[in-house]
């Protein structure tokens, strides 16, 4: 129909604005291209790295030289390579952790904030419960009881961190229940799913969006601590595992600095880059919300 | 004592410049009030603020005097200006909610204002007339001790006049005092507001969107448009023989006990975006007796007679009925 | 009693309770309420604008919302067309909502920001399941925004709120409550924050729809001026009570009630001829959680009598269909009448 062909075109035309408005702050711009930096990586790591990065191609503990540009770990693994392919697991779990916490949280925010009262403060009581549980704690206790496979720890991380989302989601969702344009609708005659389907969740969408991205740096450490302290995955290639080696071979003591930096390095880059990205977005979406007629 | 020349303010937004007040003219005596009027947007706030030279940030003072006493402040160096803010000119916001510092109480604010320009103050002393002027507007001294949550509107208005008139001004610019009170409040602080006047034969500016009001309170009237003042003269002047359309129309519009009961919808259309003006009379494309002129070059303010009745319009000798 | 009556208010009470904290709550101390709306009583017939009027914190918005069951009433009844809508549920409102209907203050907060205008005026017909198909659905939300004066419809429909005016954007407002065909409208101060010029104009266009589809408006304003060129009846709020009722240019021009003519001798006009002194009353506005005994006017009142300070006063009739509640004025009225 006419109209839903003119509406796609509206949508285009207003994710273009949003681009155009992303792209007038630099940050945003560096954090994008470091995230394009590491998704190419992450694809074409098999190209990029010289060796196969489970194999033995070296003598072990091999310092840094031409034929292994980081060397080679304890096993005769070259350094370089693992870290190349150690992007894919940060991305897969980072992002997929983030989206287990982000889709519980605003969950529980979204009904606890619109469902207010009683049933809204049990909510809230049992989100503090898991605010108030030392995260790295319950990680390592779940870990060590469901065992050490990628995807228990990616349920393990988004589990354990999604009470921060509730809570803003929440505070958000009482705010909005406020206005006047949410009385209109009710005034109107629309049942509360609707509401809370068109005029809530709309309305808290970029509050979302932003908190989302900006949840992703902090799975992808709390992955990588998982992984250091031996409870991830003994058959993934992560950066805290080699990290995790490397502390146990005394990387630290012999300086032998190919061995942790371009690891630990490559986690701070990762996440900086979704934190900066992350900042942005939350400055393009929501000052237009706020906006009142000039 | 007050005479602006010509006065150009521009903000620099991200879609360009936009010229928020433009060739300005206006002059006041000593001990008069003039009530600066017009929609939103049309500058007032913005004439008010260039007097203080307190723009935010994107607004600068592009051209023109302002002379007060002989001493043009546009020329003046920031720290010469620091000197005369307050003690010469004060000025009393519209936000009364948010011109205090919430942790600190009343009568400590205002003796604070007065020590920054009376160093050789003693603080009691300070203090002292702190409580002087809080009970000369009408609030009990003894709340000189509140904090501004403690006290409701009307009140935190009026502890903003006593702030302004702490250094006895010459000039007070009063910007929106009343719009978010209720009738009655409004009643008083304007009643307040005559009485400081007298007392201390002070000169006043009060900018308000609400005619009615300026016209119970002030002796002269100028109101703007898209940036210009166009029609100056005093309060009878102005609402017994009115000259520019926009004021006709203005006057129309605005429902009152002595009118019939019937609203004329007199004025359609909206005001013009000031990054991208009319060529000419800013009110030319809403005006039904626009001319051929009004698109070339805007018109000056011209005097109509010898009491200061000044209008900028071509048509402004129109005997026609405009507005229907 | 319908004797064709749109709406009929009677004894209608609305609390808020103030919140207790857990300390009260433990030491079982007595539950406070803050009477928003005490004890009001009126009826609008057909056709007729309504105004109720008060300075802020009175509870005209409040009786608004109670009376459109946005807000549950805590006492007495709303009789709506002959039925009593008092204790109905929100779903059975839901059948009857499409005719009573809301326009709101705040023409930036009125309307959902992140939705085009499009959907929001079609919203209504989309809850309620009142069009079968995109076409017929287009063509009312196009009639609708033309008879809100935005033409051409067609510049409207995909823009989004921020990018209109204030006046433009009441309009839509206005829009999304006629698209229902509505019979009763609740006005609270829907140009209260629009300029002079742009208010004229809407409300002229609220005369026009009134004329054109004989509606019936109950009016909420703070601003005199605008009650007395707009509406039929006038009523005067102060802190939940109707303190005066009547056809609004005999409660303009002849005020009876002391808190009336204090009002009426302040608001600023732009008649220069003046006629009665202004009535500056002492004190503030005062706040509904500290309700005075006895007349709820007469720590501010000027001509109060030792009677004020301990009983209520009733509604009175001082001349035909205009009502004050005011135990000096019924005296000297009494005394006018014994002559």
């Amino acid at each position: 129909m006419e109209s839903s062909r003119r509406r796609i075109r509206l949508q285009i035309h207003d994710l273009l604005n949003l681009w155009r408005v992303f792209r007038a702050n630099p940050m945003g711009l560096i954090g994008l291209a470091m995230l394009a930096f590491f998704v190419a990586i992450a694809i074409f790591c098999p190209v990029f790295s010289p060796y196969d990065p489970r194999d033995t191609v070296g003598e072990f503990l091999a310092p840094a030289s031409p034929a292994h540009i980081l060397g080679t770990d304890q096993l005769g693994r070259d350094i370089l390579s693992r870290v190349l392919y150690g992007t894919r697991i940060s991305l897969l779990v980072g992002i997929t952790a983030a989206a287990i916490s982000v889709f519980i949280g605003t969950s529980i925010g979204l009904v606890s904030g619109y469902f207010g009262k009683a049933f809204g403060e049990v909510l809230m009581r049992f989100t503090d419960m898991f605010l108030v549980m030392p995260q790295l704690a319950l990680m390592i206790i779940l870990a060590a009881l469901l065992g050490r496979s990628l995807f228990i720890i990616m349920v393990v991380v988004g589990v354990t961190s999604w009470p921060w989302m509730a809570r803003i989601i929440r505070s958000e969702v009482l705010s909005l229940k406020q206005r006047p344009f949410v009385e209109r609708a009710i005034s109107i005659g629309c049942s509360d799913f609707y509401l809370i389907r068109k005029h809530i969740l709309p309305n808290v969408m970029p509050l979302i969006t932003a908190n989302a991205i900006l949840t992703i740096p902090w799975a992808i450490v709390s992955e990588s601590t998982l992984s250091f302290i031996g409870l991830g995955d003994p058959t993934a290639i992560s950066w805290g595992s080699i990290l995790s080696g490397a502390f146990s071979n005394s990387a630290i003591i012999l300086g032998l600095w190919y061995w942790f930096i371009p690891a630990g390095l490559a986690i701070v880059l990762l996440s900086m880059s979704f934190a900066l990205i992350g900042h942005v977005m939350d400055e393009v979406l929501n000052p237009r919300l706020r906006k009142r007629g000039v | 004592m007050l005479d602006i020349k010509d006065l150009q303010v521009e903000y620099t937004v991200p879609g360009g410049v936009a010229r928020a007040v433009n060739k300005a003219n206006l002059n006041l005596t000593e001990g008069e009030s003039l009530g600066l009027a017009g929609e939103s947007g049309c500058g007032k706030t913005t004439l008010g603020n260039a007097i203080l030279r307190i723009l935010p940030e994107g607004g600068q003072i592009s051209g023109g005097e302002i002379n007060l006493d002989g001493i043009d402040l546009v020329e003046l160096s920031e720290e010469k200006m620091r000197r005369i803010r307050w003690k010469e000119i004060s000025m009393v916001f519209q936000g009364a909610m948010n011109s205090f510092d919430p942790t600190m109480n009343i009568e400590n604010q205002i003796a604070e204002a007065i020590l920054i320009h009376q160093r050789d103050t003693s603080k009691e002393t300070a203090l002292e007339r702190a409580r002087e002027l809080l009970r000369l507007c009408g609030i009990n001294p003894l709340l000189g001790k509140s904090y501004p949550h403690e006290l409701s509107g009307g009140m935190k208005q009026r502890g903003c006049i006593a702030m302004a008139l702490a250094l006895q001004p010459k000039l007070l610019i009063a910007d929106e005092i009343t719009t978010a009170l209720d009738v009655m409040t409004q009643a008083q602080i304007f009643t307040l507001l005559r009485d400081m006047k007298r007392k201390f034969n002070l000169s006043m500016i009060i900018i308000s969107h609400d005619l009615a009001v300026l016209a119970k309170n002030c002796d002269r009237l100028a109101i703007m448009y898209a940036g210009h003042i166009v029609e100056i003269g005093t309060i009878q002047d102005i609402f017994d023989h009115p000259r520019h359309p926009y004021v006709k129309g203005l006057l129309f519009c605005i429902p009152n006990f002595a009118g019939g009961r019937k609203i004329i919808a007199a004025i359609k259309g909206a005001p013009p975006s000031l990054l991208a003006p009319p060529p000419g009379c800013p009110f030319h494309p809403r005006c039904p007796i626009s001319i051929s002129e009004c698109k070339t070059a805007a018109p000056q303010l011209l005097s109509v007679n010898t009491n200061n009745h000044s209008v900028a319009c071509y048509r402004k000798d129109y005997k026609g009925v405009i507005w229907k | 009693m319908n004797n064709g009556a749109v709406l009929e208010v009677r004894h209608l009470k609305k609390y808020f309770v103030k919140s207790a904290g857990i300390l009260s709550t433990l030491l079982r101390e007595q539950r406070k309420y803050v009477a928003a709306v005490e004890d009001v009583s009126f009826s609008i017939s057909r056709g007729k604008i309504f105004c109720v009027a008060g300075e802020s914190g009175c509870g005209k918005t409040t009786l608004g919302k109670t009376i459109l069951k946005l807000l549950q009433p805590d006492d007495g009844q709303i009789i709506f067309q002959g039925q009593d809508i008092t204790r109905l549920k929100r779903d059975s409102m839901r059948m009857l909502r499409p005719k009573m209907q809301m326009i709101f203050q705040d023409p930036y907060e009125s309307i959902d920001p992140r939705a085009r205008i499009y959907d929001s005026v079609a919203e209504p017909l989309m809850v309620n399941h009142l069009v079968k198909d995109e076409k017929e659905k287009h063509n009312k939300v196009v009639q609708t925004l033309e008879l809100a004066g935005l033409t051409p419809a067609e510049n409207y429909l995909y823009k989004y709120p921020h990018n209109l005016s204030g006046g433009e954007r009441q309009r839509v407002g206005i829009a999304t409550a006629l698209i229902l065909d509505p019979e009763f409208i609740v006005a609270d101060e829907p140009t209260s924050m629009l300029d002079v010029s742009v208010q004229a104009n809407l409300l002229n266009l609220l005369q026009k729809l009134r004329r054109e589809k004989n509606l019936t408006y109950l009016f909420i304003t703070h601003d005199l001026s605008v009650a007395y060129a707009f509406s039929d009846c006038l009523a005067i709020m102060y802190l939940g009570k109707f303190v005066e009722v009547g056809p609004t240019a005999e409660v303009v021009m002849s005020p009876i009630h002391p808190y009336t003519k204090a009002l009426i001798s302040v608001v600023p006009g732009i008649n220069l001829a003046k006629n009665k002194k202004p009535i500056v009353l002492p004190g503030e506005t005062p706040n509904p959680e500290n309700v005075p005994p006895g007349c709820r006017f007469h720590p501010r009142c000027y001509c109060k009598e030792e009677r004020c300070t301990m009983e209520e006063p009733v509604m009175v009739e001082f001349t035909p269909q205009h009502y004050a509640a005011c135990f000096v004025q019924e005296k000297m009225k009494l005394k006018k009448n014994g002559k």
